[in-house]
C-alpha cells in the first residue's frame, strides 16, 4: 500500500513538472557541466590550433615582454591534420591573419608584429624575438609552435599575472581568467578565409 | 612606486571598494528594471554599463537573487550584441579608406567574437550562481526583489536561456565539444518542436536562434539524417538579415542538403528536390520542413 501510494505521489510531481517546466528530464540543466574558459585546443575542419600564457616566457625570451614592452606573448601552434591535410592548400598569410586576443570582459588586444615589438626591446633581444615569432606561409602537418604578440594598450590598463589579468576600465577593475580568453586569427584554406579561434591554456 | 602604479593601485581600490559595497534592494531592482527596458530598446552598450556598475557582492538571499539576474540580463545584452548589433571593439586595425583617416576620425570596427566571449563569461558566473538561488522567490520577504518582465520567469528558465545563449555563442565559436556538453544536458532541444518551444519560452534572441540550429544540426546528422535535414532548413530559414549565418556555414547546410546527405529530401506532393535557398516547394509551395526523405542513388 505505501508503495502505491509512493508510485502515485511520484507519477503527479512528475506530471505537474511536465506541466511547469520546458524540460522533460529531471534537472537536465543541473547536469550540464559549468565551462570554465575555452578549450586551448582544437581541430576545426583540418586546421589544428592550439594556444597558451607562459608566465615564465622571460626564459623564452630573454626579457619580461609584458614589463618591458606592454606586450602579451601568447604561444600558438596551428597546422593541418586530418583526412585530405596532404592535399589542402591553407596558408597563414601575415596581410590576412588578422590576429586577435579577446580577454574575457570581450576587450580585444590588437596584434603586433615581431618587428614592431622588436622596436620596442633593446637590440640584443630582437633576433631571438624575431625568430620565435609565429611562423606564416603555406601550412603543413607539422605543429611548429610560434609566438603572437598582443598590444597592452592603453598602457597602464593592465596587470597580468600567473593566470589572470586585470583590466582597469574607468574606475573598475575586473580580474579576469586568462583561461577565458580567446585567440582568433583567420587561415586562407582553399583560396578562402576561414576563422580560427582557440582559448588560451597554460 | 612609479606614479603610474600608484593610480593603479588607487583605481584598483576604487574598484574594490565599489564592489565591495552591498546595494538596497530596491535600488538593485530599479537597476535592474532599467537594465531591461535598455536590452528592448536596444541600448546595448548603456545596459551593460549600467549592470556591470550594479553588480555587488550578495551577503543575502535577495541581493543573490538580483545578482544573478543581473548576470543574466548582461549575457542577453552581450548575445543580442554578438548576433544583432555589436559595440565591443575589435582589435583590428581600420580596413580600405580608414588608413587615411586621421587616427582620431577612425572609427574601429565591432566585433561580434567579443560579445560571444563577454556572453560566456557572464553565463558561467550566473551558472555559478544558479545552485543558491533556486529556491528564493522574487517576492521574498513581502519584497519585490525583481521587476515585473523578471519576476514572472522561474529561475530555471532563467537558467535555460543562459544554457541557449552559451550554446549558440559556443556553436558562433565553432567550438563543437562545448556544443555537444550542453545538449547532453538538454536532450530535449534535439526535438525540433520541443526546441521551438523552449527558444520561445526562454526569449532567446532571434539572431541566435540560427546558431542554436546549426549546434543542434551538428549533434544530430552523424546519427539521425532526416532530423538533421529539419534543423538544417529551420538555421537557413532563421538565417535572414541581420541575422545571417556565417558564409562557411550556410554554405556547409546548402551542400549537405544537395550532395553530403545520405538522402535525397523531396516534397512529397510533387516530388521536387529541396532546394537551400527556397522554402518551400518551388511546384506546389509545400514547406521545405515537410520534404520527405529518399535514400540518395550514388553514381556508378
Amino acid at each position: 500500500m505505501p508503495r502505491t501510494i509512493l508510485a502515485v505521489a511520484f507519477a503527479l510531481c512528475t506530471s505537474c513538472a511536465a506541466v511547469n517546466a520546458p524540460f522533460r528530464s529531471a534537472d537536465p540543466l543541473a547536469a550540464t557541466p559549468a565551462t570554465q574558459g575555452f578549450p586551448s585546443q582544437k581541430l576545426d575542419g583540418l586546421i589544428f590550433a592550439a594556444a597558451r600564457w607562459d608566465a615564465q616566457h622571460d626564459e623564452v625570451f630573454g626579457l619580461d615582454l609584458v614589463r618591458a614592452a606592454d606586450v602579451l606573448p601568447i604561444a600558438v601552434t596551428a597546422c593541418l591534420r586530418g583526412d585530405g591535410q596532404d592535399r589542402a592548400r591553407a596558408w597563414l598569410n601575415p596581410e590576412r591573419m588578422a590576429p586577435e586576443l579577446f580577454l574575457a570582459d570581450g576587450t580585444a588586444l590588437a596584434a603586433l608584429t615581431a618587428d614592431e615589438v622588436t622596436a620596442r626591446v633593446p637590440e640584443r633581444y630582437g633576433a631571438r624575438l624575431k625568430k620565435l615569432a609565429l611562423g606564416t606561409g603555406l601550412m603543413t602537418a607539422h605543429a611548429d609552435e610560434g609566438w603572437l604578440f598582443f598590444e597592452l594598450a592603453p598602457r597602464g590598463a593592465f596587470d597580468v599575472g600567473e593566470r589572470t589579468i586585470a583590466h582597469t576600465s574607468g574606475e573598475r577593475t575586473s580580474e579576469l581568467d586568462l583561461r577565458a580568453s580567446l585567440v582568433a586569427f583567420q587561415v586562407t584554406l582553399d583560396g578562402r578565409e576561414q576563422s580560427v579561434c582557440v582559448g588560451v591554456g597554460r | 612606486m612609479s606614479s603610474s602604479s600608484l593610480r593603479k593601485c588607487a583605481l584598483a581600490l576604487l574598484g574594490v571598494v565599489a564592489c565591495a559595497t552591498p546595494r538596497d534592494h530596491a535600488v538593485m531592482r530599479v537597476d535592474l528594471e532599467h537594465a531591461q527596458a535598455l536590452v528592448t530598446r536596444g541600448d546595448l552598450p548603456a545596459a551593460a554599463k549600467l549592470l556591470e556598475r550594479s553588480l555587488a557582492p550578495a551577503d543575502d538571499d535577495g541581493a543573490k537573487l538580483q545578482r544573478f539576474h543581473a548576470a543574466v540580463l548582461l549575457v542577453r545584452t552581450h548575445v543580442a550584441a554578438a548576433f544583432g548589433a555589436p559595440f565591443l571593439g575589435s582589435g583590428l586595425p581600420p580596413e580600405g579608406a580608414e588608413w587615411r583617416l586621421d587616427a582620431r576620425a577612425r572609427t574601429q570596427s565591432a566585433s561580434p567574437l567579443a560579445h560571444c566571449v563577454a556572453a560566456l563569461r557572464w553565463a558561467d558566473y550566473a551558472r555559478g550562481w544558479y545552485d543558491e538561488v533556486q529556491g528564493i522567490a522574487p517576492n521574498a520577504g513581502g519584497e519585490t526583489l525583481l521587476p515585473e518582465a523578471l519576476g514572472g520567469v522561474t529561475t530555471r528558465d532563467t537558467l535555460a536561456y543562459v544554457h541557449l545563449a552559451a550554446l549558440a555563442c559556443f556553436a558562433r565559436l565553432r567550438f563543437e565539444d562545448r556544443v555537444e556538453e550542453i545538449l547532453a544536458g538538454i536532450p530535449e532541444l534535439t526535438e525540433l518542436e520541443r526546441c521551438d518551444t523552449l527558444l520561445a519560452a526562454t526569449r532567446v534572441e532571434d539572431g541566435a536562434r540560427p546558431w542554436i540550429y546549426v549546434g543542434v544540426f551538428e549533434h544530430v546528422v552523424r546519427t539521425d539524417e532526416p532530423l538533421a535535414f529539419k534543423f538544417a532548413v529551420h538555421a537557413l530559414e532563421t538565417s535572414t538579415g541581420a541575422h545571417e549565418l556565417g558564409e562557411r556555414e550556410h554554405e556547409r547546410l546548402a551542400n549537405w542538403i544537395t550532395r553530403d546527405s545520405h538522402f535525397v529530401f523531396k516534397c512529397p506532393t510533387c516530388k521536387t528536390l529541396a532546394d537551400p535557398v527556397l522554402f518551400s516547394c518551388s511546384v506546389c509551395r509545400r514547406p521545405t520542413l515537410e520534404f520527405e526523405p529518399e535514400p540518395r542513388e550514388t553514381s556508378k
